[in-house]
């Protein structure tokens, strides 16, 4: 029987080390910034998954979404534009099942007034009294079409140039968010990520959606 | 207030001595300029307000200046001069030091070196932001040398002393509110700190930045950020002492953004195959003439002097400045992490000096309308500027208030494109005048 303990001590040791060693494995919890009680508190809910210290995250990408996560507020510099609402179509994109996703609901104060969808500089979608929240069904085939968005406020006009993800760019990266989702991860976990996988393959709209997402969720 | 009169007389004789150079220099007519409208004079000519002569006739440089040339006639600037001086001591962003021998190897851009005085007279300058900052970006190049500092120093401290000879008020000649804006018009923050400070900021985005060897793609995007950069630093009119370097950043916003010291930052949609030229070449001449007319260093350098009001005291701080003192090295370490925000003028300015030099890449005036129309569709989305907030405080008043992001206000989009507009037509009207 003793030999049997010592086994499951062993076993146990084997098993615990990892865990206990996240926050040097894992990362979040040695980066600096942001909120520091909800910094943690996410951190720590990370370091519980088993997708924690995965090879298949890139440090850089890990270390981004985190950073991105955590300074929310800028610091220094000077931008040329104000940066179009966070999680808006631009650059790389992945169309979800219902197509091109657009999430205005952090505009509805300024009320909404027109939305424009370009493709190639042509018109292709136009709306007047819409939801700030909608999809627009694209052809996904197309991804050397380059689409371009303009949306009208009663305060401010902003707008996004976006193209469509190459069709193994999509394929990988859907594999690995059904993967991520069937883990049986906490939404909050689940959402940094998928930030993670997003930042890796340079789709920095959806990622910046998710942190927007687990933003939100955490009270960040 | 109690001027030093030691003082006085030293910013006497730097005056007279000035003088004496500024007269020896022969009058040279504004120079004339290629344009797409054909030879024009007034894109660049110099401003009224400033005069230039050779540094190296000058008789009244500092031990330290003369150091200084001595290490710009042998390609380097006065900090690298100076082996890195007193900011040796920071780390750059990605492993170096701040020393500035070793970063300018690493830079982006080919480092030319001005020689030219530039003298500013700061009691000339007025109050009000909006009119503080050529719109038409005459001089895209800002004064930098210390010995402008020091020149310009000592006619504004032979000002102040006339001032109080003759009761201290006239036109509103108050030597607390001058040398405050002497804070702020002067250059006198040594470019080292300038590139410590910007690589301060930059170290805090670190993570953010694209890693250049991830992979083909984005090797592809550095090679076409440089190849952008070294463009819009290929027209400008002038030397300029600055190593531009430029990193691409892992977002897709379209965006570019200037750090002080002449660090670039361009989102990477910015710098894809599929993005187009002239609107990143805009927008990163936008950003690099934030750096030459040093609208975010004279921010800092405002903030670094608050609470200092006698000319006594500002002296001897841009003394610890050049010198090295671990007092401004403290003061820099308090200001790093603010969000130094810039005026809508300094946003239109800009954009004017972004303009200019478009214009000497697109010598053709059909190629420059069509990029400037290209460019006016996509500017914005913007920030509805608060007319009472910053058009109408003075940008001494804007500098006391800065905060994280308050005075973060881009020019509203009609007035940015009515800016662009208004110097095609300035364009064309010229090449009209010039047939």
């Amino acid at each position: 029987m003793k030999i049997g303990s010592l086994t499951l001590f062993i076993a146990f040791i084997f098993l615990a080390i990892p865990k206990l060693s996240f926050p040097g494995e894992c990362m979040p919890l040695n980066l600096e910034g942001g909120d520091t009680d909800k910094s943690k508190l996410l951190a720590k809910r990370v370091v519980r998954t088993k997708l924690c210290g995965s090879e298949s995250f890139s440090r850089q990408s890990v270390e981004s979404v985190w950073a991105s996560l955590m300074n929310q507020k800028k610091v220094g510099g000077k931008r040329f534009d104000t940066p179009p609402p966070g999680g808006s179509p631009t650059g790389l994109i992945l169309p979800s099942g219902k197509g091109v996703d657009f999430d205005f609901r952090k505009l509805q104060e300024e009320k909404l007034e027109s939305f424009m969808l370009l493709a190639d500089g042509k018109v292709i979608h136009r709306l007047n009294n819409f939801d700030p929240e909608f999809s627009i069904q694209i052809n996904t085939a197309s991804t050397s079409v380059s689409y371009s968005w303009a949306l009208k406020t009663s305060k401010n006009n902003y707008h996004g140039e976006f193209h469509l993800a190459e069709k193994d760019v999509a394929a990988l990266v859907n594999s690995r968010i059904t993967e991520i989702r069937s883990s049986h991860l906490d939404r909050e976990s689940a959402l940094l990520y998928e930030a993670i996988v997003y930042d890796d393959n340079e789709l920095y709209a959806a990622r910046d959606k998710a942190l927007h997402d687990l933003a939100d969720l955490i009270g960040m | 207030m109690k001027i030093n009169k030691t003082v006085a007389i030293v910013g006497g004789v730097v005056f007279f001595q000035a003088a004496f150079v500024l007269a020896a220099q022969p009058a040279s007519a504004p120079p004339e300029e290629e344009s797409i409208w054909g030879k024009t004079k007034n894109i660049f000519s110099q401003s009224g307000g400033e005069k230039s002569a050779e540094d190296s006739t000058s008789s009244k440089e500092t031990d330290q200046e003369k150091k200084d040339s001595s290490a710009k006639s042998s390609g380097k600037t006065a900090e690298e001069g100076k082996g890195g001086g007193w900011l040796s001591n920071f780390s750059s962003p990605f492993g170096g030091s701040a020393d500035s021998s070793s970063e300018h190897k690493g830079g982006d851009s080919k480092k030319t070196t001005g020689n030219k005085l530039k003298i500013q007279d700061i009691t000339d300058v007025p109050t009000m932001a909006s009119v503080q900052l050529d719109p038409a970006c005459k001089q895209i190049v800002a004064p930098f040398g210390t010995t402008d500092s020091a020149i310009s120093l000592g006619i504004f401290a032979m000002k102040i002393k006339a001032a109080e000879a003759i009761g201290g008020q006239g036109r509103g000649f108050q030597a607390e509110t001058l040398i405050k804006q002497a804070a702020v018009t002067l250059n006198w923050l040594p470019m080292s700190a300038e590139m410590t400070l910007g690589d301060s900021l930059l170290e805090s985005k670190k993570s953010l930045v694209l890693e250049e060897g991830k992979n083909s793609n984005s090797k592809k995007r550095y090679i076409k950020a440089r190849k952008i950069l070294q463009d819009v630093l290929s027209q400008l009119p002038e030397e300029t002492p600055y190593e531009f370097r430029i990193f691409v950043m892992k977002d897709s916003k379209g965006n570019a953004q200037a750090l002080p010291g002449g660090i670039i930052l361009v989102d990477s949609n910015l710098v894809d195959e599929r993005a187009n030229e002239s609107l990143a070449f805009f927008k990163v001449a936008h950003e690099v003439s934030h750096v030459l007319q040093r609208h975010q260093t004279r921010m800092y350098q405002a903030r670094l002097v608050d609470g200092i009001d006698t000319f006594q005291k500002f002296s001897s701080f841009i003394a610890d400045a050049k010198s090295g003192s671990q007092f401004n090295i403290g003061y820099l370490g308090a200001v790093k992490n603010l969000f130094i925000g810039f005026s809508e003028s300094q946003e239109l300015q800009a954009d004017s000096c972004a303009f200019n030099l478009m214009s000497r890449k697109y010598q053709d005036g059909d190629s420059l309308s069509g990029s400037i129309r290209f460019i006016e569709s996509r500017l914005g989305p913007v920030v509805a500027v608060d007319e009472k907030s910053t058009d109408r405080v003075s940008l001494l008043d804007l500098t006391k208030n800065l905060t994280d992001g308050q005075f973060e206000k881009h020019p509203n989009t009609s007035r940015r494109k009515q800016n662009l507009e208004d110097l095609l037509g300035k364009a064309r009207t010229n090449q009209i005048s010039m047939k």
